[in-house]
Parts: C-alpha cells; sequence; structure tokens
C-alpha cells in the first residue's frame, strides 16, 4: 500500500479517482503542484462543480463507456486541449494552457469507480504546430509567387483543370481574366525596381481581395496576371474585372514624396464547353482580348474580338 | 499473401459467427452508454494484397466527400489496427445522436470528439469480445482521427504500414437515422496465422 502511495504520488502524470457520479475521490501530488489546489480542497467534490468548464454530460458519458466497455475511453487533446485547466509558465510555448490526454479506465467496476490518467501533450502539440506551420511554407513556396504571394502558373495549370472537369460536371461556366499592368515598363525605368514591385504588390492584393473563395489569381510572370473565375459567366467575369479596373484605377502607390498612378488592361474569356476547349484555348483567348485593350489605349476591360 | 496466411471456408464462417457474437457485444453496449439502438451488418471478410487494399479505399472514398477516419492500434498477439470510415453527412447525423445542438454540429472539433468516442467504443468492446472467445488479450492504444480531403494523400500515407492485410468490415447503421459507418480490422500476417490457429481450435471444440 506505502509502494502504491508513492507510484500514485511521484508518478509524472495527474491522476484523478472518480465515482460514477463524478465525485472526485483521489487527487496526487503531481496535480496539487500544477493547479496549486491540494486534495483536500478537492476530495468528495464533484469535479463539475470545482471546475466548472468541465462539460458534465461528454464526461459521464465517456465514465460510463469505460465501465460499461471495460476498456478506457479517451479526451483526447486534439478536440479537447484540455480537461483540467493548467497554466503553462514557459516564455517559448505558444501555449497559454497545457495540452492534455486523459485515458479514462475502469478502475473498481463493481463501485463504478474510474480512473483519470492525465498526459501533458504541450511539447508535443509545439511540435506538431511548427510542422504544420512548416508544411505551410513549403506548400507556398511551392505554389505562389514569391514577391507577390500570389499562385503561380504552375498551380495554374494543375488547379484550373479541376476546376474545368468539376464545371463541366456540374455544367457551370468558368472564366478566365487575363491582366497586365499599363506602361509597367516605364514605372521601373523611373522609379527602379522596389517600386515596380511594390505596383505588382499593390495589384496582385487588389485582385486577391476582390474576388471570391473560390477563385484564384496567379502571377504569371512579369507584370501580367491571371484570374480563374468558378461558376462565373463572361457577363459576371466582365462585371468582376470592371469592378477592379476601377479599383486600380484609383489606387496611388506613394514613393517618398511622389505619388504614381497604376492602371491595368483586362481579357475576359469563358471557357467553351460545347466544344469542349481547353484552358490553354481559353487562355489564349483571353491573351488576345488583353492586347486588343493594350491596342485600344489601355485601362480597359475587353471581352469580345 | 502465403497461402497459410490465407482463410478457408470453414474458418471464414467461424470468424464471422465470433464477428456477429462481438457486434453484438458492441451494439448493447452503444445502447447503453448513449440510449440509441444501432445495427451492425453481417461482417464481409476478405484477406487483401497491399494493392487491393488500396483500391479497395479508393472505391470506399468517393472524390468530393469529406471523411473521418479513426485509427486504433491493437496489441497482443492479434495484433494491428483498426480504422473506422464515415462520412461527414453520416458524422454529422450521429453527432445529433449523441444530442449534439446544431452549431456544435458545424465544429470540427465535436465532431472529432463523436466520432473518436464511437470508434472506441466500437472497437475497444468486438475486439475485446472477440479476443475472450478466442482466449487471448489484447489492449489498445488511444484513437487518432483525421479528416480527409484528399483521398490520394491518405492512400499514399497508408499503404506503407501493412504487407498484406485482412479486412472485416462492417457498416454500422442507426434507426431512424441516416448513419453509415464502416469498421475495418487490418492484420498483418503473423497476427492473421495467430487467428487462424485460433479458429481451429474453435472449430475443434465443436
Amino acid at each position: 500500500m506505502r509502494s502504491n502511495d508513492t507510484i500514485f504520488n511521484t508518478i509524472d502524470n495527474g491522476i484523478i479517482i472518480l465515482d460514477e457520479n463524478l465525485n472526485i475521490l483521489a487527487w496526487n501530488r503531481w496535480l496539487e503542484i500544477r493547479t496549486n489546489i491540494l486534495k483536500e480542497e478537492v476530495i468528495d467534490k464533484g469535479i463539475c462543480q470545482k471546475f466548472s468548464y468541465i462539460d458534465e454530460k461528454r464526461l459521464k458519458r465517456k465514465v460510463k463507456a469505460a465501465l460499461v466497455t471495460k476498456s478506457p475511453s479517451y479526451y483526447n487533446v486534439d478536440p479537447h486541449k484540455y480537461l483540467i485547466k493548467i497554466k503553462i509558465n514557459s516564455i517559448n510555448s505558444n501555449y497559454d494552457l497545457m495540452q492534455q490526454d486523459v485515458t479514462i479506465v475502469p478502475y473498481d467496476i463493481e463501485n463504478k469507480i474510474v480512473c483519470l490518467y492525465i498526459y501533458d501533450k504541450t511539447a508535443l502539440c509545439e511540435i506538431n504546430s511548427k510542422l504544420e506551420r512548416a508544411n505551410t511554407e513549403l506548400v507556398d513556396l511551392t505554389n505562389k509567387d514569391y514577391l507577390t504571394k500570389v499562385y503561380n502558373r504552375r498551380y495554374f495549370n494543375d488547379y484550373s483543370k479541376k476546376a474545368i472537369e468539376l464545371a463541366k460536371r456540374n455544367n457551370q461556366d468558368i472564366s478566365v481574366v487575363a491582366i497586365d499592368i499599363d506602361r509597367f515598363k516605364k514605372i521601373n525605368d523611373t522609379f527602379g525596381h522596389t517600386v515596380g514591385d511594390e505596383a505588382l504588390i499593390t495589384v496582385a492584393n487588389i485582385l486577391r481581395s476582390n474576388i471570391r473563395k473560390s477563385d484564384i489569381v496567379s502571377r504569371f510572370g512579369g507584370e501580367e496576371f491571371v484570374m480563374l473565375l468558378n461558376n462565373a459567366s463572361l457577363t459576371e467575369a466582365t462585371v468582376i474585372a470592371e469592378k477592379i479596373r476601377v479599383i486600380i484605377e484609383d489606387t496611388i502607390i506613394k514613393v517618398g514624396d511622389k505619388e504614381i498612378d497604376i492602371t491595368a488592361s483586362f481579357g475576359v474569356a469563358t471557357l467553351n464547353k460545347e466544344n469542349d476547349e481547353n484552358i490553354s484555348i481559353t487562355l489564349q483567348r483571353a491573351d488576345d482580348l488583353l492586347y486588343l485593350a493594350k491596342k485600344h489605349g489601355r485601362n480597359e476591360v475587353v471581352n469580345s474580338l | 499473401m502465403s497461402e497459410y496466411a490465407q482463410f478457408n471456408e470453414n474458418e471464414k464462417d467461424c470468424l464471422q459467427e465470433l464477428m456477429n457474437i462481438s457486434y453484438g457485444a458492441a451494439t448493447a453496449a452503444i445502447a447503453d452508454i448513449i440510449n440509441k439502438e444501432a445495427t451492425l451488418s453481417i461482417p464481409n471478410i476478405q484477406t487483401v494484397t497491399t494493392k487491393e487494399f488500396k483500391d479497395y479505399l479508393k472505391e470506399k472514398l468517393l472524390n468530393k466527400i469529406e471523411y473521418f477516419i479513426t485509427n486504433q492500434l491493437i496489441s497482443g498477439s492479434f495484433c494491428g489496427e483498426t480504422m473506422f470510415v464515415i462520412d461527414r453527412k453520416s458524422t454529422e447525423n450521429l453527432a445529433l445522436e449523441f444530442d449534439l445542438d446544431e452549431d456544435e454540429v458545424k465544429d470540427d472539433d465535436e465532431l472529432k470528439d463523436v466520432i473518436l468516442e464511437i470508434s472506441n467504443i466500437i472497437t475497444s468492446t468486438t475486439l475485446s469480445k472477440l479476443a475472450g472467445l478466442i482466449e487471448t488479450s489484447i489492449s489498445f492504444s488511444p484513437p487518432q482521427v483525421e479528416i480527409v480531403k484528399n483521398s490520394e494523400s491518405f492512400y499514399r500515407n497508408y499503404i506503407n504500414e501493412y504487407d498484406h492485410i485482412i479486412i472485416i468490415s462492417t457498416d454500422i447503421i442507426f434507426k431512424e437515422q441516416n448513419i453509415s459507418g464502416e469498421l475495418l480490422i487490418l492484420s498483418k500476417d503473423e497476427a492473421t496465422i495467430f487467428l487462424k490457429e485460433a479458429l481451429n481450435r474453435v472449430l475443434e471444440e465443436f
């Protein structure tokens, strides 16, 4: 019995023993130290009364599951984060509270008593979130343009194939808008590449913030961008392009005490489903229309020859 | 797969019968814990190669549908892994059976909890009962859950785990609700051989 007490109070896990009504029968030293709550303060008290943030219905169900199945039930860190709020005092942690996995095991089936083992999973969660961030960065590096953070041409090609398949299956329109910043070479030559880069970033941000979540914008190289608009007819795509054209026209890039006006030209084409057109042909048509917009004097949206 | 790791018809029948008894224990546990009546279909038993398992999953996991998939490791003489596959719509309906409200049903973390709980109940009850029937002991690791949006990446990560696989699958169906999930029990050759020997002992007794 003495050795059991020693294990109970020296183990590097939290241990709580509960009856079926969720009254606390035991509370080990690990919990006393980390919560600053002594066992005398919690013994014979309902765990959900003492810690009102615990979902009583759910915990009761999990306790019952352990007793009925005579096997462990779990309070996983993934959905729950924690059972007992324990503050993390590390300056390196992204978490304020200890992330916990909890295993509920039958302790005394006849008297309907269970034992809860609380495991500190904070370090593992930190590693997982770092890995997730690194993974997102890797995906971004592969799929996005380094300067403007919109998608690159490679991603556009992959994505457009899937989008076209879906559009054909659902009998929906899909439109392509080719965009080119007007007189970009002059901006670069007059104000330098830093200002040119600023113009590219500004236009990319305008494009990205004026499309729906289901649409994508990509940089095809130089000062040319392409938007793929899902479930958008030629008329709807033209309305979006015209709205963006006006926003770009009204945008001023400030460099020191200078203000630079920018404009862009647009070519809009919709995939011709009847001819079983592929994306390259639609893209070529959008490019031809963009060329026409440039020829007409720039700062214009053109959607038909 | 080696000849010895294949089930003959007698062994298949015997395993199917034992699984039926085991699933009975699982449905009784579900009824007791959440007060809902569930039925589990007669288990389908297949022995497959890695490639066939990939094709099996491909057929199961339809494109454009999200699935919740849990995994739970089994340790002991009959070791392996269980996998519970359920689509999002069924998961949401199941969550309603667990008395979650409309807002909670939209929360992926809440849904994950429901799936972890139901798959743990089914897995632990079914396999503990089966282990008892073939007179062995097993234990389980905590279940893990993931939401699979892209089935291709899921097969890639999964296939390397097993050389040869037996699939014992069943549908879990809740009355009056459109809920259908599939429980798969995957084991390697050594565990399959252990199971075959245990089944033959049961067959000899009857």
